[in-house]
Parts: C-alpha cells; sequence; structure tokens
C-alpha cells in the first residue's frame, strides 16, 4: 500500500493526488493559490456572519430579513463546498464523509417516526473529532442536504446545512485544543449543540416570520420548540454515550490502516 | 429498516413535466426566481397570487389529491402563524375584540394571515420544484460545477439503501448467533449498537477499496466527466431562460412599487386594482402555458 499524500484539508499544499496520476493538472499557479488561502481564511468569519446578521435583522426589524438571512447561509454553505472542491480531495479522503453522512441519513430515516431523536448531531461530531473541523462540517452540510431529499425540502434546508455543519467545525476545533478527553465535556457540548442548532432554527423563523418581534412573540416561538430541542439534545448525548468511543477508534483505525492523512487542521 | 419507512417526496418518481424537454438549468432558474419573489414580495395580493399560482400548478404536477394531502399538515400552521401573531404582536388601530386580556387588533390578524399563505406558497413552489427538478437533474447541473461534491451526493444516495440492506445482513448474522441471543434490554442496546460498529467499519473499508479501484481505472483524470443523460443548453433554452428572467425583474420592480406603497400598520393600505400585479400572474401561470403549448403540440 503507497502512501498517498492527500492535502484533503490543507488547502493551501500544492501537491495533490491528482499529480500521480500522469496528465492530471499541474502545480496550481502563485494566483490560485492565493485565492485558495483567501477563500480558506473566510471560513470563519462567514461561519459568525450569519447568526451575527440573525442578530443585527432581529435588532433592527428588517424586512426583507428572511431573504437576507438565507442567502447569508447559501453564500457560508457555498464557500465550505467552494474550499471542499478547491482543496481537490482525493478519493480516500472522500469516503469517510460519504460512509458517515449515509449512515446519518440511513439512521435519521430509521428514526423517522421519532423527529427529535436525530442521529446527526453526533456523528458530526464524531466526523469533526476524527477527520478534522471541515470535514466535520461538511458531513454535517451534506447530511441535512441528502436526508431532506428523503423527508422533504424546503427554505430549512440551507439553515439546517449551516446549524449541523457548525456543530461538526466546532466539535473539530473543540477536540484539536483537546477539550474532548474528558468524556463530561463531550457530553455537554453534544446536549449544547444541540440546542445550538434549535437556536438557529428557531432564530431564523423567528426572524423571518414574526413582525414585529416581539419578547413574548419571540419567547413563544422559542418556548414552542424547546421540548423538542431538549429531546435532541438527549438522544445526541445517548448517541455519543454509545457510539463515541467504539466508532472513534475503528475510524482512527481505519484511518492508519489506509494511510488517510491525518488532518486535523 | 425497510424501504416502505422512506418517508417525505418519493426521490425516485419519473417526472412528467414539460420542462424535462429543455435543460434542467431553466426549470431551476424559473423555481429560483419564483422562491426568492414569494418570499420578497410581501404584500397581501401577491401572497394570495403566488399561492393560487403554485397550487394550479402543483395540482396539474402532481394531482390535486397530492396537493390536498400536503395542505392538510400546512393549513393548521397557516393557521397557528396567522392567531398567534395578533395575540403575541400586538399592534394596529383596528380593534377586533379582546381575549385572555390582550387586544387583537385587526391589523396584525391580516399580518398573520398574509405571514401563513406565504409560508404555505413557498412549501407549495418547493414541492413542485421537488417533482420537475429531479434528483438526476441537479447533478447534472452542478456535477461538473462541484464534481467532487456531485460524486459524494450520488454515492451518498446509492449508500443509504445499501447501508439498509447490509444492516439487515448484519443483524442476521448476529440473530444466527443465538448464543449471544440478547436476554435484557441492556443487551439488547448494545447488541444494536455492535451492529451499528460493524455496519460502519464493513460500509468504509469497502469504500476505500471502491475508492482505490477507481482511482486505479482512471478517475481524477483531465477530462471532465460525461453524464448519464445528456441535456444540451440550446437557443430554446436561452430564450427561455432569458424571458424568465426579465420577466422576473419586471416582477421584482413591480413587488418593490407594491411594496412600498403598502404597509400592514398602523392601517391596512386599501388594495386597488392595478394592472401591475398581471405580470406576476402571468410569470406564475408560465409553467403551464408551457405545459398546453406542449399538449397542443401532440394533439394536431
Amino acid at each position: 500500500m503507497t502512501r498517498i499524500p492527500s492535502p484533503h484539508d490543507q488547502a493551501t499544499v500544492a501537491m495533490r493526488e491528482s499529480d500521480v496520476v500522469p496528465g492530471g493538472p499541474a502545480v496550481p499557479a502563485r494566483s490560485s493559490r492565493l485565492l485558495t488561502r483567501l477563500l480558506s481564511s473566510a471560513e470563519v468569519p462567514v461561519l459568525v456572519a450569519v447568526p451575527l446578521l440573525l442578530g443585527v435583522c432581529a435588532y433592527f426589524q428588517v424586512d426583507q430579513a428572511g431573504l437576507l438571512t438565507l442567502i447569508m447561509t447559501f453564500v457560508c454553505v457555498g464557500l465550505f463546498f467552494v474550499n471542499f472542491e478547491r482543496s481537490s480531495p482525493g478519493l480516500r479522503q472522500v469516503m469517510p464523509i460519504v460512509v458517515l453522512v449515509a449512515l446519518a441519513c440511513a439512521v435519521r430515516i430509521l428514526f423517522a417516526p421519532f423527529p427529535s431523536v436525530k442521529p446527526v448531531s453526533a456523528i458530526c461530531i464524531l466526523a469533526g473529532v476524527v477527520f478534522g473541523r471541515r470535514s466535520g462540517f461538511m458531513v454535517g452540510a451534506l447530511s441535512a442536504l441528502v436526508s431532506n431529499f428523503f423527508f422533504g425540502q424546503g427554505p430549512w434546508t440551507p439553515w439546517q446545512m449551516y446549524a449541523w455543519g457548525l456543530v461538526g467545525y466546532v466539535a473539530g476545533v473543540l477536540s484539536t485544543h483537546g477539550a474532548f478527553e474528558h468524556r463530561g465535556v463531550l457530553s455537554v457540548y453534544g446536549f449544547v449543540s444541540a440546542l445550538g442548532y434549535g437556536f438557529i432554527l428557531n432564530s431564523w423563523y423567528v426572524v423571518a416570520y414574526v413582525h414585529p418581534i416581539t419578547v413574548p412573540a419571540a419567547l413563544l416561538a422559542y418556548g414552542a420548540g424547546i421540548v423538542f430541542d431538549i429531546m435532541h439534545g438527549t438522544a445526541t448525548v445517548v448517541f455519543l454515550a454509545a457510539i463515541y468511543l467504539p466508532w472513534k477508534v475503528k475510524l482512527e483505525r481505519i484511518q492508519r490502516k489506509y494511510a488517510l492523512c491525518d488532518a486535523k487542521t | 429498516m425497510s424501504e416502505e419507512q422512506h418517508t417525505g417526496t418519493d426521490i425516485t418518481h419519473d417526472s412528467r413535466s414539460a420542462f424535462d424537454l429543455y435543460h434542467p438549468a431553466v426549470p431551476l432558474v424559473y423555481f429560483t426566481i419564483v422562491i426568492v419573489l414569494s418570499m420578497a414580495a410581501f404584500q397581501p395580493v401577491f401572497c394570495v397570487l403566488s399561492l393560487a399560482g403554485a397550487l394550479i400548478y402543483g395540482c396539474y404536477l402532481r394531482g390535486w389529491r397530492a396537493v390536498v394531502r400536503s395542505l392538510r399538515w400546512s393549513l393548521p400552521m397557516v393557521l397557528i402563524i396567522a392567531l398567534l401573531n395578533p395575540f403575541f404582536s400586538a399592534f394596529g388601530t383596528t380593534q377586533l375584540f379582546v381575549l385572555l386580556g390582550r387586544t387583537i387588533y385587526l391589523e396584525s390578524l391580516v399580518y398573520g394571515l398574509c405571514m401563513g399563505l406565504m409560508l404555505t406558497a413557498m412549501l407549495q413552489w418547493f414541492s413542485n420544484a421537488a417533482v420537475v427538478l429531479t434528483f438526476e437533474k441537479i447533478l447534472a447541473i452542478f456535477g461538473n460545477v462541484l464534481p467532487t461534491i456531485g460524486l459524494m451526493l450520488s454515492m451518498i444516495m446509492r449508500f443509504v439503501p445499501m447501508l439498509a440492506r447490509r444492516g439487515r445482513e448484519v443483524e442476521g448474522v448476529q440473530q444466527a448467533c443465538t448464543a449471544i441471543a440478547p436476554r435484557s434490554v441492556r443487551e439488547s442496546t448494545s447488541l444494536r449498537v455492535r451492529e451499528a460498529s460493524v455496519l460502519m467499519g464493513w460500509s468504509l473499508e469497502d469504500s476505500l477499496r471502491t475508492a482505490d479501484a477507481m482511482r486505479a481505472r482512471g478517475w481524477g483524470g483531465p477530462n471532465s466527466r460525461s453524464v448519464y443523460q445528456r441535456y444540451r443548453f440550446g437557443s430554446a433554452d436561452l430564450a427561455l431562460t432569458v424571458s424568465f428572467a426579465l420577466l422576473g425583474l419586471v416582477c421584482a420592480f413591480l413587488a418593490w412599487v407594491a411594496c412600498s406603497q403598502f404597509a400592514f400598520y398602523p392601517t391596512i393600505t386599501p388594495l386597488i386594482m392595478w394592472w401591475g400585479y398581471v405580470p406576476y400572474a402571468g410569470l406564475l401561470l408560465l409553467p403551464l402555458f408551457i405545459e398546453f403549448e406542449e399538449a397542443l403540440r401532440w394533439m394536431r
């Protein structure tokens, strides 16, 4: 088994897997590298900009807030997709994401009668921890997109893609800083991230569909969802408790066996 | 897990709209324009027009039974939005009645009603778009723009049913080993977790071998990929797309005029007969015109 350098998450590295193929694309030009660096450094600002824009729209009671914030999430998810594409990931880098997303969708369909029991958050977190923050985002975003082909697409799709992507991304960032060494922190993060997921989706509802926004109206919107959010959080903690360690060990073993690069950048 | 448990839209059905004769970008542009306008043009007449257009086209595409079925759960939602808005955002001047110590105003009731109409219209347009823009068409559009993501999406769509099949296989193997048959809830839970882990490991290793096989057969070469069904963006597609875009621009301008003249608060601006609504109605009914033109061509 040859070791193939696959800079899936290290976008600035010029060596690509396809370079090994004769006639594959050459090393990117300097301007293209600059663009790559620019695009990947835009990730964090854009991630932060989405909730920021939601807050600004709510505070100033902007008229077209629903459309405006929806476009912002499109930009955010699109940026991650384009960056992933530009890093020209090798097939081996892509496969773990594909399998994890398919598993997340299959289990979400399996638990379809219980809408709050969603395994997606737990699987995003695991992907973020093992394969790095960008893979975490990709797993979250693609799980939302694909599972909605079964559950029905709607204006909520980009929001779910963003929110689950964020769950995976933050898990990746936290785990590189060693936050998940302690299992308690992991469980707390699992619960809080599910609440945050609900908070983002409810906030979009409030910003887009409640006008003028008043404190009781906003509280009612959040209150209506709180039971589901708590159930989602509990389900995530339970899923994490069941699969985190066995799956992490298994994924890391496969990572070593197939020489997938350790992409925790 | 069985295939019957797939809820929501059936993604494998054959779409049967006149849009099938055009490049998939044409319906994508159309539905984007209509959905954005439905969201942006928040004025009672525009909301009603959008909903009516969505329902009529939905009846054509999906049949009235499917439309009624989808309305059955969205109508209660509309009512909740419509009734809760005046209860919690009590603004306006025309007092209707006092309920539970809160004054209900006509203006915020109408506002909530419009919000509900707009939301229903948008959901209906999404359902219509899901019939026309099948998964294959979406892949055909984005497959060469974002090739890796396109590949991932198509692999995921194939993996979901495959995982279900393999899951049953793993379950069968575990059940065959009667010595480890679960005797308590705890044991049956750990059995399920074990099954899921086996499924994950098996599928992941298998997929990595697939990746190697694909690479060995020249995947990732310099040429762009072909698609199963070829779509050509011809002059008819261009003409239709441009006319959608122009009509959309006109409607956006008219909607902007209508919305800037209209206000819900403090009192609702009276609605008048206006020619400006006609282009929007035309835009919404355009797919039906295309369908009828196509039907006429076949009857001749």
